[in-house]
C-alpha cells in the first residue's frame, strides 16, 4: 500500500493562507511522511508535502509552525517567534516567549523622539505565495536603528499536474516526482488498471499479468491466440505482439499499451478509528 | 397402477394422476437443470475446487484465502457461466484479513487444483487462544495456513476437543458470525504515533480487564483531534473497525 485516506479533520489554530483539509491521504512503505491533500489556491491546490503547514524564513533562517493557539493563531519558532499580538498584530520577536505582548513608547525632548521597549518586528500581512516578501519594520528600541527584514513563506512540496491523481511535481525545495493513484493503461481501445498489490511478487494490470515469467494479455495456448509483451511502464509505449500457436489460422492485431492516466482504484484496507474526549 | 387394455373404460384413480403429475414435473426439472450442466454437475454445495497458487503444498484441512477466479467472465464468459468456479487461494497475510477463505479438504501441491470448503461442516486443528473464543479465522502470516480462535469470524467453533493450544475442532463455515463484533466497540490501548500518522495500538476484543489475555495489533486514526495533541502510549481508546480507501503511491 501507498497511500491510505483518512477521513479525519484534524484541528488547528488559525492559520493565515491556510485551512486544513477534511480528510488527508497519509503515505506508506515508499511513501511513508508523505501526505496528500487540498492545501488552496495559493499553494497549488492538490499538493504532497511532509509538513501539513508552511514555514517562514526570515534573513534565511527557517521558523517551523507550532498547532498551538497564540491569541487564536498558530505560532512560528526558530531563531525566535513568529506570532499573533493584540496589540501589533504579527511580531516577530526573540528573547520571549510567544503570547508576550511587546511595549513600544518614546521619549520626546527638543522636538525629537527616542524610542524605547522591546525590540521587535512588525509586519501586516503574509506573502501571498513563495517567492513574494513581506517587509519586517524594526519597532520599539530598534524603532530608529534597526534594519528592515524579510519574511517569506517557505513549503517544501510537490503539486498536482493534473487533478487528484497523477503526477506531482517539485516546488519550494522538494525533488523529484510524485505519484498518487494506481497508473491506467490505455490500448487497443482498451484500459488497463494496475493492482493495488503484487500478487507472487507481480502487479496485474486488468487483463495483462505475468504468467510464468511472460507478460501477456489472454490465455497463452489457446487456439484463439493471445499476446506477448513486457511490463507496462508509466514512461514509453509496450507492444504486445499477437502471439498463436503454431499451424493456427487465428488472426489478430499487436496492442500498444501506454500511460493514459491515474485513478483512486476500489482497494480498502483495514484500520480502526477512535474515539477520544480530548482536542485541544 | 395397472395398465389398461384397448377397449377397456379408462377409470384414472387420484394416485395414479398424481403419480404421472410427479412424473412430469421431474422430467421438467431435469431438463431446466440441463440447460446449466456444468454448474448443476460441479461438486456438493459448499465445496469448490480451488488453485494453490502458493510456491508450497497447502496440507489437508488448512485455509487458503479466495483472491480471485482462475477463469473470469471477462476471459472467457461461456466457461464462467457454465462450468464450476475454480478460485484461486493463498494464504492469509495482514492485507488479506477479513476476505473469503475456503478449507482445503485434501492436500493440494502448489500450482494445482483440489476441494476446499466454504458452506459447510467440516474438521480443522485451530489454535485455541482463549476458551471464550467460538470463532476460527485463517492466521496471518502462518506459511502452513493455519487457523487460530478468534471473538468473531464466519467460521464457528461449534465443538472442540480441549480449551488451549492446538486442537481438533470441528467448524460451521458460512455466516456463522454475521453481525457479530464487526461493528463493535473495542477497547485500543495507544503504544506509539501521532495524530498524523496514527497510532499502532493493542486491541483487546474481551475488554480492558483482558490484558494479557486476547489481543492483537492494528492501526488506529483519530479522524477529529487537534493537530499537535499526540496521545501518550499507555493511553485508552475506544475503536471502531473501519476500511478506509487505498491507492497507489510512487512505488515502482
Amino acid at each position: 500500500m501507498s497511500f491510505h485516506y483518512v477521513p479525519g479533520q484534524f484541528r488547528i489554530p488559525k492559520t493565515p493562507l491556510f485551512a486544513m483539509p477534511d480528510g488527508i491521504w497519509c503515505g506508506a512503505d515508499a511513501d511513508s511522511g508523505v501526505f496528500a491533500f487540498e492545501a488552496g489556491y495559493s499553494w497549488g491546490g492538490r499538493i504532497m508535502s511532509r509538513e501539513l503547514c508552511y514555514s517562514l524564513s526570515i534573513d534565511g533562517s527557517v521558523m517551523k509552525p507550532v498547532f498551538s493557539s497564540i491569541n487564536g493563531y498558530i505560532y512560528w519558532s526558530g531563531s525566535g517567534y513568529v506570532y499573533y499580538t493584540h496589540t501589533y498584530g504579527w511580531v516577530y520577536m526573540s528573547g520571549m516567549f510567544p503570547g508576550y505582548e511587546p511595549l513600544e513608547d518614546y521619549d520626546s525632548k527638543d522636538g525629537e523622539r527616542t524610542w524605547t521597549g522591546d525590540r521587535f518586528y512588525t509586519f501586516h500581512s503574509f506573502p501571498q505565495q513563495s517567492g513574494s516578501a513581506a517587509t519586517l519594520t524594526p519597532r520599539g528600541a530598534i524603532h530608529d536603528s534597526g534594519q528592515e527584514k524579510e519574511l517569506t513563506v517557505v513549503w517544501p512540496r510537490w503539486k498536482a499536474k493534473r487533478g487528484e491523481f497523477g503526477e506531482y511535481e517539485p516546488a519550494d525545495g522538494a525533488t523529484g516526482t510524485r505519484w498518487l493513484g494506481l497508473p491506467r493503461f490505455r490500448g487497443g481501445g482498451e484500459y488497463f488498471v494496475r493492482s493495488f498489490a503484487k500478487t507472487n511478487g507481480y502487479f496485474t494490470y486488468g487483463r495483462i499479468r505475468n504468467a510464468d515469467g511472460r507478460w501477456v494479455i489472454g490465455e497463452p495456448g489457446s487456439d484463439a491466440g493471445w499476446h506477448e509483451g513486457s511490463e507496462p511502464s508509466r514512461e514509453g509505449t509496450v507492444t504486445f505482439r499477437f502471439t498463436k500457436k503454431e499451424g493456427s489460422e487465428a488472426q489478430g492485431k499487436d496492442i500498444a499499451v501506454s500511460l493514459y492516466d491515474h485513478v483512486k482504484g476500489d482497494e480498502r484496507s483495514k484500520a480502526y478509528l477512535g474515539e477520544v474526549a480530548v482536542w485541544r | 397402477m395397472e395398465k389398461v387394455r384397448s377397449g377397456e373404460a379408462v377409470n384414472i384413480k387420484a394416485a395414479t394422476w398424481n403419480a404421472f403429475v410427479d412424473a412430469a414435473n421431474w422430467v421438467k426439472d431435469a431438463k431446466q437443470n440441463s440447460a446449466a450442466n456444468g454448474v448443476s454437475a460441479g461438486l456438493d454445495v459448499g465445496i469448490v475446487r480451488i488453485k494453490n497458487s502458493e510456491s508450497t503444498l497447502c496440507p489437508r484441512f488448512s485455509a487458503l484465502v479466495i483472491t480471485g477466479v482462475c477463469v473470469s467472465a471477462e476471459t472467457n464468459e461461456e466457461e464462467f457461466t457454465s462450468c464450476p468456479p475454480v478460485f484461486e487461494g493463498l494464504k492469509m497475510t495482514a492485507d488479506r484479513e477479513g476476505k473469503p477463505y475456503a478449507i482445503l479438504l485434501e492436500p493440494i501441491e502448489a500450482g494445482e487444483i483440489g476441494r476446499a470448503m466454504i458452506l459447510g461442516v467440516t474438521p480443522a486443528k485451530v489454535t485455541i487462544n482463549s476458551s471464550d473464543e467460538g470463532y476460527a479465522v485463517p492466521k496471518a502470516g502462518s506459511s502452513e495456513g493455519a487457523l487460530e480462535s478468534s471473538a468473531t469470524g464466519t467460521a464457528r467453533i461449534i465443538w472442540r476437543a480441549g480449551g488451549g493450544g492446538e486442537q481438533w475442532c470441528v467448524l460451521q463455515l458460512g455466516g456463522a458470525g454475521a453481525g457479530q463484533g464487526e461493528d463493535k466497540a473495542l477497547m485500543c490501548k495507544v503504544g506509539g504515533g501521532t495524530a498524523t500518522a496514527g497510532y499502532t495500538v493493542t486491541v483487546y476484543p474481551n475488554g480492558r480487564s483482558d490484558e494479557g489475555g486476547v489481543e492483537y495489533s492494528a492501526l488506529l486514526f483519530l479522524p477529529d483531534v487537534a493537530l499537535d495533541a499526540d496521545i501518550p502510549a499507555g493511553t485508552w481508546i475506544i475503536g471502531h473497525k473501519s476500511a478506509m480507501a487505498s491507492t497507489g503511491g510512487s512505488e515502482t
